[in-house]
């Protein structure tokens, strides 16, 4: 029998964690089991750490739960052998691992995140490796329904598990308001990403003033948009006004009994997914974890440090913007990820090392084949010649199956064709070097540091069509110059800070340029 | 985890969703942006009063953040 929907986990080590209480869990996974039938999906529990269940699909069992190759090899050969529409991998990260891949900004800025810990790999074709870069053409439907990490007792793993095997598919009108929320010096772009995704920005709360005492109608928009500062191992979101000011804009302990079932959340913030053990601050669960154990279907978000201009639009505006189109679209959350993951990517020619970093680290927390906004269906459908022909089995929609296949060409053909840029040697240019130094001292940039990329394509990038573009892509290369702007400036116009030029090469040519304005 | 260090201020993750000005523990094993557990990780008053001190402080290290526990001031 064709298998839908894999549940992946590591039954070891969820029994490690809950011991004789895993009968729980147990149950709640059957009962989720039970309900997808009633849908028509099958559905199929595979322990990674079985050998049983490894060797049907070919594999070898993982023996530890921090085994991130082995992981991402059971996910690959459950992928091939049984083709589902659907991956939820099951548990934190300390039951199944995220891959930990190599960040590409660590070159440019070395407090930045040790590594990038990502869901994407295993959305992908590719085998394991670091290397972000080659993981930018996600093909599979995939979404973790976590539990809480280091946790012992399993009550929230059965209540996530309960809320995702009972989710109800809405109408639009069901999801046809919003709560959005930005940081104060951001909110130029989060009203632009507001109007984008709504039509208007009239529910959009700023902060400061406004939060984190959020009122139950404030917080009862289903949808949720979020974008505010966040800290690693911090159950709170942060705003902020020019003068080194960060209050709590959004709080995880602020959220029982205020949240709507079948929210839908996207956050831009840094670490807004981030799966730390609520033992870390003082027992207080992260926000993302908070607003699935109060019923939300879905949590958008980035396990590290995010990029994003404060007026314009870029990284996670867009890739979070994408997410949310796709769900009021009525797709289902993993597909409403792997459409924003691929759509993001497609904007790029090659992806900088933000547009790169910002590619692999959203993952989505919640059930993938909960589909939460009903998609209007065409008018034929529902007529009586279509309804008698799929009652009496001459029609078998096969809408799903199309829609999966569409979306690994699309993948497919992001893997074979987007550069990105890697951390080089090359030698800059004097006339680069030049202009950048002048453009930095126009910009008022001080302690200007020099960086250099070259933007490498797959080999299979060289496709006869391409050889017609004008633009050269065997000699491209990315150099920087990053900064802080001088205070006074920064002082007059907060939202104006320049922090990096960045111009574009081909062979000896400077063909782009583009200023990124910092938070 | 136990670190020792001298407590600076930097500004850091320019041009990221979290850029701004941080106490950071210089030690020998690297820098460290610091926090005390259950303070806001941005801007947090008893943090900030470390800066120019030596410390050595007790916690977890998380995405290069120091998040501690309990400290004692080595040198003011």
């Amino acid at each position: 029998m064709a298998v839908d929907k894999v549940i992946v986990t590591n039954v070891a080590a969820l029994r490690a964690k809950y011991g004789d209480k895993f009968a729980r869990v147990k149950a709640a996974i059957d009962a989720m089991i039970a309900a997808d039938a009633g849908r028509n999906l099958v559905t199929r529990l595979i322990a990674i750490d079985s050998q049983t269940d490894m060797a049907r699909v070919g594999a070898r069992a993982v023996t530890s739960a921090i085994d991130q190759a082995g992981a991402k090899a059971a996910v690959d050969a459950i992928y091939r052998h049984d083709r589902p529409d659907y991956i939820m991998l099951l548990g934190s990260r300390d039951v199944v691992p995220h891959i930990h891949l190599a960040n590409p900004m660590l070159d440019l800025d070395k407090e930045e995140d040790p590594d990038v810990p990502s869901d994407v790999p295993y959305a992908c074709e590719a085998p394991f490796s670091r290397r972000p870069e080659d993981f930018l053409g996600p093909t599979r439907v995939v979404g973790r329904l976590p539990d809480l990490n280091g946790a012992d007792e399993p009550s929230y793993l059965v209540k996530v598990l309960a809320t995702a095997a009972k989710f109800v598919c809405r109408d639009p009108k069901d999801y046809s308001t919003h709560f959005a929320l930005t940081n104060q010096l951001w909110r130029r772009s989060t009203r632009k990403s507001v109007i984008k995704l709504f039509g208007d920005d009239s529910s959009l709360f700023s902060s400061p003033p406004n939060g984190p005492r959020w009122t139950a109608a404030q917080l009862a928009p289903r949808i949720h948009f979020i974008n505010c500062h966040g800290g690693s191992v911090s159950p709170d979101f942060f705003g902020e006004i020019p003068k080194r000011s960060f209050p709590i804009a959004h709080s995880a302990r602020l959220l029982p009994a205020r949240v709507t079932k079948g929210s839908v959340v996207a956050a831009e913030c840094c670490f807004g997914a981030e799966l730390y053990a609520p033992s870390s601050t003082h027992g207080q669960m992260a926000i993302c974890n908070a607003y699935l154990g109060e019923g939300a279907y879905g949590f958008f978000g980035s396990t590290g440090i995010a990029y994003g201009p404060s007026t314009g639009q870029g990284q996670a505006d867009l890739i979070c913007q994408f997410f949310v189109a796709s769900v009021l679209d009525g797709a289902s959350l993993g597909r409403a990820t792997l459409e924003a993951r691929q759509l993001f990517v497609s904007k790029y020619s090659h992806t900088d090392p933000s547009d790169l970093k910002t590619a692999v680290q959203f993952l989505l927390l919640g059930d993938p084949s909960v589909q939460p906004v009903k998609a209007e269906p065409h008018a034929f459908s529902g007529s009586k010649v279509v309804k008698r022909a799929v009652k009496s089995g001459l029609l078998k929609p096969e809408a799903r199956e199309f829609r999966r296949e569409r979306l690994v060409r699309t993948g497919s053909n992001l893997i074979r064709t987007v550069g990105s840029a890697v951390p080089s040697k090359i030698r800059m240019p004097a006339a680069t070097r030049r202009f950048l130094l002048r453009a930095a001292k126009e910009s008022r940039i001080q302690r200007p540091t020099f960086k250099s990329f070259q933007v490498k394509f797959p080999r299979t990038a060289k496709l006869p069509e391409l050889k017609n573009v004008r633009t050269d892509r065997t000699d491209r290369s990315i150099h920087m110059v990053i900064g802080t702007l001088r205070r006074k400036v920064a002082r007059e116009s907060p939202e104006r800070i320049v922090t990096a030029i960045i111009v574009t090469m081909e062979r000896q040519q400077i063909v782009h340029v583009r200023r990124v304005h910092s938070r | 985890m136990v670190l020792e260090g001298d407590v600076v201020r930097k500004r850091i993750h320019l041009g990221s969703k979290s850029e701004h000005d941080a106490a950071m523990l210089v030690t020998a094993d690297g820098e460290f942006k610091l926090r005390v557990q259950g303070g806001n990780p941005f801007v947090d008053p008893e943090v900030e009063a470390l800066v120019g001190k030596r410390i050595r402080g007790e916690g977890l290290v998380s995405a290069r953040q120091f998040i501690m526990e309990r400290y004692e001031v080595l040198r003011g």
